[in-house]
């Protein structure tokens, strides 16, 4: 005679385990788009709502691995709309150096989307291949920039299947600011040495020892009468190169570089939306939580959101 | 709640209840609102940032909508009714002063206040001289934060004198103006016009959501029935 077996899924099955429980993040008045419904874009099926990435970096020493956390969701606005996300990150190391990258398309150019992608992932490549012989201190961020923008129209002309189309039109039907982050996985004097590059309004900022944040950059529309979301992109070239920014995190801080979508409303720092993401971030979350928290509704901020945060002292 | 950081776009709605306006001119104006609130209704990304407010003018000017939220369930849209005669003077004087106190008061609160944008609606010439009614229009688009200006006009409204008020009428950014065609019924012109100004507060709206700032309008071929857009350019 057989035992009786316990019925699936009650307690005497112990073959699996685990629980998800979802609430989502909303940080103060989420807004009424916090409960709009989302639609696909049927222009482009294969472009995701959501990416997502978690892992460690190893450098050439005995340190600790850095640990990474990306995310890049699509803006209520966007899932309203049944428009795709245009916002993109990527990244690449080696041994020595993380090269990290975000982009954000312009959204009035359809297919900006097109441009985070090139921006993101050539930029790395770029940046990473010169590292092979050159100091981060001594990047050509003015050719890395000339490069891209020559890329993004390849990419525009052929996207539209027009090879002859002037920069001009290509720039009009796609669009993205850049920022990119070079840091040295060996610790210098116990810090890592970061060299930041941006082009447009996306931002970087160091949670110092998980307590507060420090902008990298000058805080977007701070002390202005009116409010503007215009920004400067590629493949439109500076007239004057921008000047990088040369810091360095120390094992308690974490690096992160966000898109417009998180940097406005973070604000300088100090608000509710800088406190939310401190306590959250000052480790780092589970890659899917990580997700779910640059995804917090809050009210009229509904545009695409793109996230990339280091630890380099947790792994 | 806290909400600071937030992003606004403000619509101020003027128009001009001058005795002439009354009868079926004013019942059309006084559709403008309600249809607003239901192109907001339908859309909750536009609703958290869309504050509308509307003024009232004749020899006086009345703020008949404090800038607010049309969708607040507490909100009762108020009915204009007719009043003497039409200053621009009053118009603008009180626009100047109303946009320039909510900007404070916004920014005090910790908004993002993005550029406000004035619908005109008048269907008559203003009683001023055209020195008198140039100077208050100046005082308006002279500040820092001035608001784009886009006139519509009906009935004895002059084209000429609706294109000065036209702001900006020049450069990248430059606003339109609507008028009614000749012989069109002016209240079915107004019903035009408010599709016009949803129109406009819906794709501008969305446009903030994408990166840009800006009034957008709708295409000329999108107008609907007796009104036609005009630049300023157009009456120079």
């Amino acid at each position: 005679m057989t035992a009786q077996r316990p019925a699936l899924g009650t307690a005497g099955d112990q073959d699996w385990r685990g629980e998800f429980r979802f609430t989502p993040y909303q940080v103060g008045d989420p807004g009424r788009a916090a409960n709009a419904p989302a639609y696909p874009d049927t222009e482009f099926w294969d472009c995701p709502d959501t990416v997502l990435d978690g892992f460690l970096l190893r450098g050439d020493g005995a340190t600790p691995p850095m640990v990474l956390r990306a995310a890049s969701v699509r803006g209520r606005a966007h899932r309203f709309y049944g428009k795709v996300r245009q916002d993109a990150y990527a990244f690449r190391a080696d041994r020595r150096y993380a090269v990290l990258a975000i982009a954000d398309g312009i959204g009035n150019a359809p297919l900006s989307h097109f441009a985070a992608l090139v921006a993101t992932r050539h930029g790395c490549y770029e940046i990473l291949k010169q590292l092979a012989t050159t100091p981060p201190s001594a990047l050509n961020w003015t050719w890395v920039l000339r490069v891209l923008a020559a890329k993004v129209v390849t990419e525009g002309r052929r996207q539209l299947a027009t090879p002859d189309l002037t920069e001009h039109d290509v720039a009009a039907q796609l669009a993205a600011t850049v920022l990119f982050a070079v840091v040295g996985l060996e610790p210098v004097d116990g810090c890592h040495p970061v060299h930041l590059l941006a082009y447009g309004d996306s931002s970087a900022w160091i949670l110092r020892g998980g307590q507060h944040w420090e902008p990298q950059q000058a805080v977007k529309n701070d002390g202005v009468d009116i409010a503007s979301s215009a920004t400067v992109a590629l493949p439109n070239l500076p007239p004057h190169p921008p000047v990088p920014v040369h810091t360095t995190i120390a094992p308690a801080d974490m690096l992160l570089l966000v898109s417009d979508g998180i940097g406005d409303p973070l604000g300088n720092g100090t608000g509710t939306v800088g406190a939310f993401l401190a306590q959250h971030w000052r480790r780092p979350p589970e890659p899917l939580a990580f997700a779910a928290q640059v995804d917090f509704a809050r009210k009229s901020h509904d545009d695409d959101r793109t996230a990339v945060a280091i630890w380099p002292g947790v792994g | 709640m806290d909400a600071t950081g937030a992003k606004l776009l403000p619509f101020y709605v003027v128009v001009d209840v001058s005795y002439s306006m009354s009868g079926k001119k004013l019942a059309s104006a006084n559709q403008i609102l309600p249809r607003v609130r239901d192109a907001l209704a339908e859309n909750p990304i536009l609703s958290d940032k869309v504050r509308i407010g509307l003024i009232d003018f004749s020899s006086d000017a009345q703020v008949r909508l404090p800038l607010c939220d049309l969708l607040d369930p507490g909100l009762t849209l108020p009915r204009l009714s007719v009043r003497d005669g039409t200053s621009y003077v009053a118009a603008f004087s009180l626009l100047h002063t109303e946009i320039a106190t909510n900007i404070k008061q916004l920014k005090a609160d910790g908004f993002q206040v993005h550029r406000p944008a004035v619908f005109f609606l008048s269907d008559g010439e203003p009683n001023e001289t055209d020195p008198e009614w140039q100077a208050a229009f100046a005082t308006l688009t002279g500040v820092a934060a001035y608001p784009n200006v886009i006139p519509f006009g009906v009935d004895k409204a002059d084209g000429a004198t609706l294109a000065r008020l036209v702001h900006p009428s020049t450069g990248a950014k430059q606003m339109r103006m609507y008028l009614m065609e000749n012989g069109q019924d002016p209240a079915q012109a107004i019903n035009t016009m408010a599709e016009i100004m949803v129109s406009s507060v819906i794709s501008s709206g969305r446009s903030i959501s994408q990166g840009e700032t800006g009034i957008l309008f709708p295409d000329k071929d999108d107008l609907g029935q007796g009104v036609t857009a005009h630049t300023a350019s157009d009456w120079v």
